[in-house]
């Protein structure tokens, strides 16, 4: 898919852990892991306005186009 | 509704799968009566033939004793599992999260079973054409297009269950 999830650098760059995110943005572990493997279908807006507000950031920066 | 049609097809399945194997083992010991004059209980041994009494349900199977018995047994066993199928059918319906994988399976495995029937029916009208014999295969007709109907209907319902198990996919897959 041509639409890349960065949340592992992010996560990297703010030193936090995938568990901590997934308990404050309120979904569970694997939902997380579904989402950082890119491996999700869609992101509802709510998930992804909750995951900038935890990690301090814009939507482009958790995702990226590339061209195929 | 949907759970008394599954409750009611199981209690079907076996009752009927009973009185099958009921059949079967006394039609193949009522041709040990015959062969050894025997006395075996609900088996009334003639001469060509035997009749075996089913209890309870009064009923009088003609049981003969050549290869044509293999026809009825094959009968029997398919129509055994296609109950089983039904009963399978059904549950499909009553479950919780029925765009399953396993419910495409269940409902795929009905759809083969409701198209046996033609191949019999093939094999049937050909063996009695190339013999020349006459015959009047009306209610065979029938019952291959009851299974004909209920093929079609499966098809609809598996082409339904397909899309849903699509839809349910994204749904699971969407953060």
């Amino acid at each position: 898919m041509p639409i890349i999830v960065n949340l592992d650098i992010i996560l990297a760059k703010r030193k936090i852990k995938s568990k901590d995110l997934a308990e404050t943005i309120g979904i569970t572990t694997a939902n997380l892991s579904i989402l950082k493997s890119g491996k999700a279908k869609a992101v509802r807006f709510s998930t992804l306005e909750a995951i900038c507000k935890a990690l301090d950031c814009q939507p482009a920066d958790i995702l990226e186009y590339v061209e195929d | 509704m949907k759970k008394l049609a599954y409750i009611l097809s199981k209690i079907f399945f076996y009752c009927f799968s009973t009185v099958c194997l009921f059949i079967m083992v006394f039609s193949i010991l009522s041709y040990f009566a015959y062969k050894f004059d025997m006395q075996i209980p609900f088996v009334e041994v003639l001469e060509s033939h035997s009749k075996v009494n089913v209890p309870l349900l009064e009923l009088r199977i003609n049981v003969p004793f050549s290869y044509s018995i293999i026809i009825m047994w094959s009968a029997m066993l398919y129509y055994t599992i296609y109950f089983y199928a039904l009963k399978n059918f059904f549950k499909v319906f009553i479950k919780k999260n029925m765009f399953e994988t396993k419910s495409l399976k269940r409902l795929r495995f009905f759809l083969k079973l409701n198209l046996i029937p033609i191949i019999y029916i093939i094999i049937f009208t050909v063996s009695f054409l190339l013999r020349g014999d006459t015959f009047s295969p009306q209610d065979d007709y029938f019952i291959v297009f009851a299974h004909l109907v209920v093929a079609f209907l499966i098809y609809l319902y598996l082409d339904i269950l397909k899309k849903g198990k699509h839809v349910q996919e994204e749904n699971d897959l969407t953060i």
